[in-house]
């Protein structure tokens, strides 16, 4: 008989109830999913007719065998069909069919996406996982087994215990020699051995069904318990080698190599970005525009409290009540030392943007790496984040809804439970009374709930909608605030800036197509970074005969990486019973996409932009990650070529952008300090606030910036933006 | 050779990023010197911070105690493809920043009536009509009323 694609394996001992459909169930299956397949039962010495049902079933299809063992366990049985079964791949599956055996495709999918992968673990913990019906008793022993074994044997993963697991037989023939434990503890060996060998393990999240009639008994839990210090033991005393590993050299990227590794490599990078742009952050002192205004405003007011109090009957059109609030509790707290507090919220809020944004990756193997390398590069070069780190007011609130969505995204991942459905309700609150874009926090939720990463539960994003409700409530019918018309502000239109009575002029009597525009400029921004703020400023620098390098890098980098999404997106898109994890990616960014760009239906700015700015970059990291995966395991060489290529001219692209970006805040830098140069004369009846401007101002003057002069020419042209 | 083959699209995603953070580490660790690359500042006179527009430098200086009058040397490449020695307020005339002249007036500069001439007549040549308005306000009694015969800034 040839070699099977996939051998199943199921242990079963007093299964005589089960034993038939669960076989046939798989079989059906099986002959589905179409590759070649054996199907072994190992009888565990069962006292009742589990063994005669197997045979009847194995005379009616040579592929299925029935392994008949003296009772020893199922970590002995296991063993033991590891042993026998003749597959590339073995599939592990418990009798009871706790999970669908329809999820077996989505296993097969992850180990044919990834290469670097010899073991996919189905998981009720990871994200994706769904389980129905289970006790909470048991699911409590169930964790409490499980921090055992991380803190012992195996951290980083979070269920060691499901009954469904996938190993190359290259694994299986490495590890299934050197497991000792015959008990439910043996799951954690067989893990423990692997990552000891260099085995990459992934887990899965699967739907899963609890059987009432489970064969964990508590005396069987307690020996499992004991078992996890038997393998630290076995491990001492030299029981699974000498520590060399297998998988080293012989798969791809990730062989050899732990995944914290690359997860703090990934830090590494995120913490230099940050601390560089931090360091170009505390050179810039706080705006005079937009700024100094707001914080003579709120000097005055007594408390945050009543700040927050007196900007509910303010700003028609705006409801923004926290935004003013925290500028208050910022200048109270500052002690007179405005420009530190302002500059040091702004760092903070940087360091939570970037370290969230990694932390969302969840970067494991080197192609995690490489594509989160890209994709930070493309976060922080985007000229939505150059927007939202050049503008403050003077707390740069943007950059704060970059964090309450990017926070919001992280609770979508893993485990739902009631303190993730608590904190995405307060993200929401949060930053929906900071700004219009807070309401992104409620896009996340949702699109993140559609795409399968339900860490904030379907109650969780039930309960966050009717905040929505209630914001639209209170904002459009108990404080009548409507929206921002025409007379808003200035905002761009084709090849120029018009102002409000330009555009009252142009559009009083229909608006409709100037909001059109505006959101279809706001996507087309994202997508290709034309055009910007509303202009089309490639398109006007070519019409003067001048456009400069560094618009064409941008245009460049934005639009290959758009390009590799959408390739990316639609490949995943036909193979999405087998998603991964980052590829939920692309539906979160298309829903911030759309929602992002219809809240800048009045007027277009590069910092609205700042959100679907992150989450273009999220979709980034999930093309090119699955772009690396897709490329490195082909055989022949054109396109891969190709899509080096592209890789390439993107990510110097975003190297060149970023860099320009830093460049930029150099020249913003200039300007502020310049600006406050001016501001005595203008600000002599200040009053109250004479002391906030002596103090700031004299900030500013003494934060020596180099003058753009002094840049090579290059760079203006190459660099600024 | 699928692990060249991988290498290569790796190197060629995380390459250009990789080494930007590797630069700015670089400097990140030079500026523990007070030397940070791109925030180097290059010291300039008030005479130079006026030419290159630099009004805040200007205010800095002058509000330390900088005679706003002395002439000094601003350095080639500055103006132009030379060397020139100019008051504060002719720097700012020839770049024609008015809101750095009107500054420098407010604080204590007093051209001599010949200074201002001059400064007036490059304004008027150059058409800064907001440095013409600016310098009319200040003008001196017994000063010619034509540019015939003054010798140009630059």
């Amino acid at each position: 008989m040839p070699q099977p694609f996939l051998s199943v394996i199921v242990p079963a001992y007093n299964e005589a109830l089960r034993i038939e459909p669960c076989v046939s169930q798989l079989t059906r299956e099986l002959n589905r999913l179409g590759h070649p397949w054996e199907l072994l039962v190992l009888d565990d010495g069962s006292s009742d007719a589990t063994v005669a049902i197997a045979r009847a079933a194995a005379a009616a299809d040579d592929r299925i065998q029935v392994l008949e063992l003296v009772h020893a366990g199922k970590g002995a049985a296991i063993r033991r069909g590891l042993q026998a079964a003749r597959g590339r791949w073995i599939f592990m599956a418990d009798a009871d069919l706790s999970m669908p055996p329809g999820e077996i495709g989505r296993f097969l999918a992850a180990v044919s996406e990834d290469e670097a992968l010899d073991i996919v673990i189905g998981s009720r913990e990871a994200e994706g996982a769904l389980r129905v019906g289970e006790p909470w008793v048991r699911h409590a022993i169930g964790r409490a087994f499980n921090y055992l074994a991380q803190a012992l044997a195996v951290p980083g993963i979070e269920d060691t215990q499901c009954g469904f697991k996938l190993l190359s037989a290259r694994a299986a023939t490495f590890i299934a020699p050197q497991l000792t434990l015959d008990g439910f503890a043996f799951d954690v060996e067989l893990l423990f051995v692997a990552r000891r060998a260099g085995f990459v393990v992934r887990e899965l999240g699967i739907r899963w069904y609890y059987r009432g009639d489970s064969r964990v008994r508590f005396g069987r839990g307690a020996t499992a318990f004991w078992d996890i210090l038997r393998v630290r033991w076995n491990d001492r005393r030299g029981q699974y080698g000498s520590g060399g590993t297998v998988a080293a050299g012989t798969s791809s990227d990730t062989a050899g190599r732990s995944p914290g590794g690359m997860r703090r490599w990934a830090y590494v990078l995120a913490l230099t970005s940050a601390l560089s742009f931090a360091y170009d952050l505390a050179h810039i002192p706080v705006q005079v525009s937009d700024s100094l205004g707001v914080i003579l405003n709120v000097q005055p007011i007594p408390s945050a409290a009543e700040a927050f109090r007196r900007t509910l009957s303010l700003d028609a059109g705006y409801f923004r009540p926290l935004r003013v609030a925290q500028i208050k509790a910022v200048l109270d707290g500052s002690r007179g030392e405005y420009t530190l507090a302002f500059r040091g919220v702004h760092v903070v809020l940087l360091f939570a943007a970037i370290f969230l944004f990694v932390h969302v990756l969840r970067v494991t193997t080197t192609v995690d790496f490489a594509a989160a390398a890209f994709a930070l590069a493309t976060f922080t070069g985007l000229h939505t984040f150059l927007g939202t780190l050049r503008e403050a007011y003077p707390i740069n609130h943007f950059l704060e809804m970059v964090v309450f969505t990017l926070a919001a995204l992280a609770l979508t991942q893993g485990r739902a439970n009631w303190a993730r459905d608590a904190g995405a309700a307060l993200l929401f609150i949060a930053a929906a009374l900071v700004l219009e874009s807070g309401l992104l926090v409620w896009v996340v939720v949702a699109a993140a709930w559609v795409a399968g990463m339900r860490g904030v539960s379907g109650r969780g994003v039930l309960v966050t909608t009717c905040l929505l409700i209630g914001y639209l409530a209170v904002r459009f019918v108990v404080l009548d605030k409507g929206l921002p018309g025409l007379d808003a502000r200035s905002t761009g239109f084709l090849l120029d800036v018009l102002e409000p009575a330009e555009l009252e002029q142009q559009f009083g009597a229909n608006r409709v197509p100037f909001y059109a525009y505006n959101i279809a400029s706001s996507v087309s921004s994202v997508l290709f970074s034309e055009p910007r703020a509303g202009v089309w400023a490639a398109v006007r620098d070519y019409l003067r005969g001048d456009v400069s390098p560094r618009v064409v890098v941008s245009i460049v980098a934005s639009l290959f990486t758009t390009m590799l999404i959408a390739v990316a997106a639609i490949r995943r898109w036909r193979q999405r019973d087998a998603l991964h994890d980052a590829d939920r990616f692309f539906v979160v960014f298309a829903a911030v996409l759309a929602a992002n760009a219809a809240l800048s239906y009045a007027y277009t700015k590069d910092e609205i932009l700042s959100v679907a700015g992150a989450f273009y970059a999220l979709a980034a990291y999930a093309a090119v990650r699955s772009l690396l995966v897709w490329g490195g395991a082909r055989r022949h060489g054109m396109l891969v070529w190709l899509l080096t290529a592209v890789l390439f001219v993107a990510s110097a692209g975003w190297m060149i952008r970023v860099a320009g970006h830093h460049a930029a805040l150099r020249g913003t830098a200039f300007v502020t300090r310049n600006d406050w140069a001016s501001l005595p004369s203008n600000f002599d009846d200040a009053g109250a606030g004479r002391e906030v401007v002596d103090r700031l101002r004299s900030d500013a003057l003494n934060r020596r910036v180099g003058a753009p002069p002094f840049a090579p020419r290059w760079q203006q042209r190459w660099l600024y933006d | 050779m699928t692990v060249p083959r991988l290498s290569r699209l790796i190197i060629a995603a995380a390459g250009p990023p990789v080494i930007l953070a590797i630069i700015e580490m670089v400097m990140l660790v030079l500026s523990l010197t007070g030397d940070h690359p791109r925030w180097r500042v290059q010291s300039v006179n008030v005479s130079e911070a006026a030419a290159i527009r630099d009004f805040a430098e200007v205010a800095r200086l002058i509000e330390r105690g900088e005679n706003p009058d002395d002439p000094r040397l601003v350095r080639q490449g500055l103006i132009d493809g030379r060397a020139h020695r100019l008051t504060p307020l002719e720097a700012a005339t020839i770049a024609k920043r008015d809101e750095i002249v009107a500054y420098l007036f407010d604080h204590g500069a007093r051209p001599t009536p010949g200074e201002w001439l001059r400064i007036r007549c490059h304004a008027e040549a150059s058409g800064s009509d907001d440095v013409l308005e600016i310098l009319d306000t200040v003008r001196p009694v017994a000063v010619a009323e034509t540019c015939d015969g003054v010798l140009p800034l630059l």
